[in-house]
């Protein structure tokens, strides 16, 4: 129900925005489901033949498709100062069992998602979209995109494909994806102790040690630990290889983010935290808060 | 993609950006309490970083990890004006119109980078930049340690929590210190003032927590000399670059020790007061025996 209410709402609003702009040509977006590629997920493909990107989206914690990015389906065909790449950039989302599924199952399953989509789209993808669809040959430029826990997932994901590479496996395409974070969990949630702000803060393993075996909320520093470890291995990678894109994320928060610890990998590209926004506005654009789109498709900033 | 070289570039004006607007907007020129003789001004902390961020700009030129034309540039456009205005202070505090002798401040800077006193007054008498080289045997493979020293550093002089912490326990006066311990955060007040720059508890022990996590860092990337087959690059690279930081942590200033301990213990009580009784004082002794072993970085060489 939510999906449909989505692609009406983003016609609605193509509509009234083409109207104040007609000189321009401009494509659009169509919403095309993929639930027989992974239930609950679905794609907004450019009505351009000259698609180059792809751009997967990851919700996090609890979170689904529509939730999280109902605003970036509704902006993406509106020509009021969005960058004009949007245009020939195809969105995929992404979901997950985010609330029961360790972030080592959810990262297979994004894998398997992006492999079906990147560089080409694979035959059961092509089979889901509408037949009047001029489809990309292939597409150039990946960007993953994830808010909160589905940060954490594609930081799981970079690490996990980086290791295999590092020990002779094949390397993935994927890490020369953009990765675009808002309010990531990399670093995992709120602690509640002074145990818990000490280890989360600092990082150093000793203390997550003394969290985890005095602090009460123990569980909660089990998946710290995880979440450092990853950190660990992705800041190894990019020493070896520092022109590797995806080992260098691009991080996003809100000034008011109260829910997860905002800190960032030694590499990463830090955007100034957005003011006024929290855990859930950060990744809500409107046409007064534009950012989230040049985010996900733009630069460092200078 | 953003280069270590683009990174350094843009943190540092930044950083000198501020300096000169802080000196420009309020006039918070370095100031001296005719009371207790101490200097009270947080100018001193920028001039700390700034000094901080040329030594490691010069180690890096030597490891070939920032080239010699990108170092010039920096020379011209960050350090130069720096240490122009610093010598325009000195010269106001000496009554000169010549540089003759360091004034107050100059000697303070001096003393904290002891190792560095040719750079530095070079630096004020506008002399060449790049006079203290550390020359080894093998400077490919020191350099990721470079590259990673100098993203843990960029990371340090740009969060708003150290600068804070670094300040406070330098000079923050006697009433502005006791102010800190009025009121004592939550645990997470204290882990939701990352990237809030205001003179609060909280923001003092996020400050002290996170120079402690990023210190561990330094410390794991000093000891892990794995690769290194000469001996004695390994044992001057290491202590070079402690000598480079060991202002953070100033062993020689009685005030800035005592605010040290008075935060970590601080620290350490109200995290074993969560704990059952039985298991505080040995809660208690291991985080101080981690909080002690990162600061035995500085006390080697102190």
């Amino acid at each position: 129900m939510a999906l449909v209410d989505v692609a009406s709402l983003a016609k609605v609003s193509c509509e009234q925005i083409s109207m104040n702009n007609p000189s321009q040509q401009h494509f659009q977006h169509v919403f095309c489901p993929l639930d027989k590629l992974l239930p609950g997920s679905y794609g907004y493909l450019s009505t351009s033949n000259m698609s180059d990107t792809a751009i997967v989206f990851v919700h996090g914690f609890d979170g689904d498709p529509a939730d999280t990015w109902t605003d970036f389906q509704t902006l993406m065909d509106t020509k009021a100062g969005i960058p004009p790449e949007w245009q020939n950039a195809d969105s995929f989302f992404f979901t997950y069992r985010s609330t029961k599924a360790s972030i080592d199952d959810s990262l297979d399953g994004l894998r398997e998602f992006i492999d079906s989509l990147y560089p080409t789209l694979s035959h059961r993808v092509v089979e889901l979209l509408p037949e009047h669809l001029q489809l990309p040959a292939t597409y150039t430029k990946l960007i993953l995109v994830g808010h909160s826990e589905g940060g954490a997932v594609i930081r799981a994901l970079v690490a996990s494909l980086g290791s295999r590479w590092e020990t002779g496996g094949v390397r993935s395409s994927i890490l020369d994806s953009r990765v675009a974070l808002f309010a990531p969990a990399h670093f995992g949630f709120m602690p509640t102790s002074w145990l818990g702000a000490l280890a989360s803060i600092t990082g150093i393993a000793g203390l997550m040690g003394i969290a985890i075996s005095y602090s009460t909320p123990a569980s909660e520093m089990r998946d710290k630990t995880a979440l450092l470890q990853v950190n660990r291995i992705t800041e190894k990678l990019f020493e070896k290889h520092p022109r590797v894109e995806a080992f260098a994320a691009h991080v996003l928060f809100g000034v008011d983010d109260h829910f997860v610890i905002r800190q960032y990998y030694l590499q990463d590209c830090r955007h100034t935290p957005e003011k006024g926004r929290n855990h859930q506005t950060i990744c809500k654009p409107s046409l007064s808060y534009l950012r989230p789109l040049s985010f996900v498709i733009g630069d460092c900033p200078k | 993609m953003m280069t270590l070289e683009n990174r350094l570039s843009t943190s540092l004006h930044e950083k000198v950006d501020s300096y000169f607007e802080d000196s420009a907007g309020l006039d918070r020129g370095v100031r001296v309490d005719a009371r207790t003789g101490q200097f009270t001004s947080y100018k001193l902390t920028f001039s700390h970083e700034l000094i901080e961020s040329l030594l490691l700009v010069n180690l890096a030129v030597d490891f070939g990890a920032v080239s010699r034309p990108n170092a010039q540039a920096l020379y011209s456009s960050v350090f130069r004006p720096f240490f122009a205005s610093l010598a325009r202070r000195s010269n106001d505090i000496s009554q000169g119109g010549e540089y003759v002798e360091p004034s107050a401040e100059s000697e303070h800077l001096l003393q904290s980078f002891g190792r560095f006193t040719n750079t530095i007054e070079q630096g004020i008498r506008g002399g060449e930049l790049g006079v203290e080289a550390l020359k080894v045997n093998d400077a490919r493979g020191l350099r990721q340690r470079i590259e990673k020293i100098i993203l843990i550093h960029l990371r340090m002089i740009t969060d708003p929590g150290i600068f804070v912490y670094l300040d406070a326990t330098r000079y923050w006066t006697e009433g502005a210190w006791d102010h800190v311990f009025e009121n004592i955060p939550l645990p997470e007040e204290v882990v939701q003032a990352a990237e809030d720059g205001t003179q609060r508890s909280s923001t003092v022990l996020y400050g002290f927590l996170r120079l402690v996590g990023f210190q561990s860092e330094i410390k794991d990337t000093l000891d892990d000399m794995e690769g290194i087959q000469d001996e004695s690059d390994a044992i001057r690279f290491r202590e070079w670059v402690r000598n480079i930081f060991n202002w953070r942590l100033d062993f020689r200033s009685q005030r800035s020790m005592m605010r040290f301990e008075q935060i970590r213990d601080l620290l350490i009580t109200v995290s074993a007061a969560e704990l059952p009784v039985g298991d505080r004082a040995l809660v208690r002794e291991k985080l101080k025996n981690i909080f002690d072993e990162v600061y035995g970085l500085n006390l080697v060489s102190a």
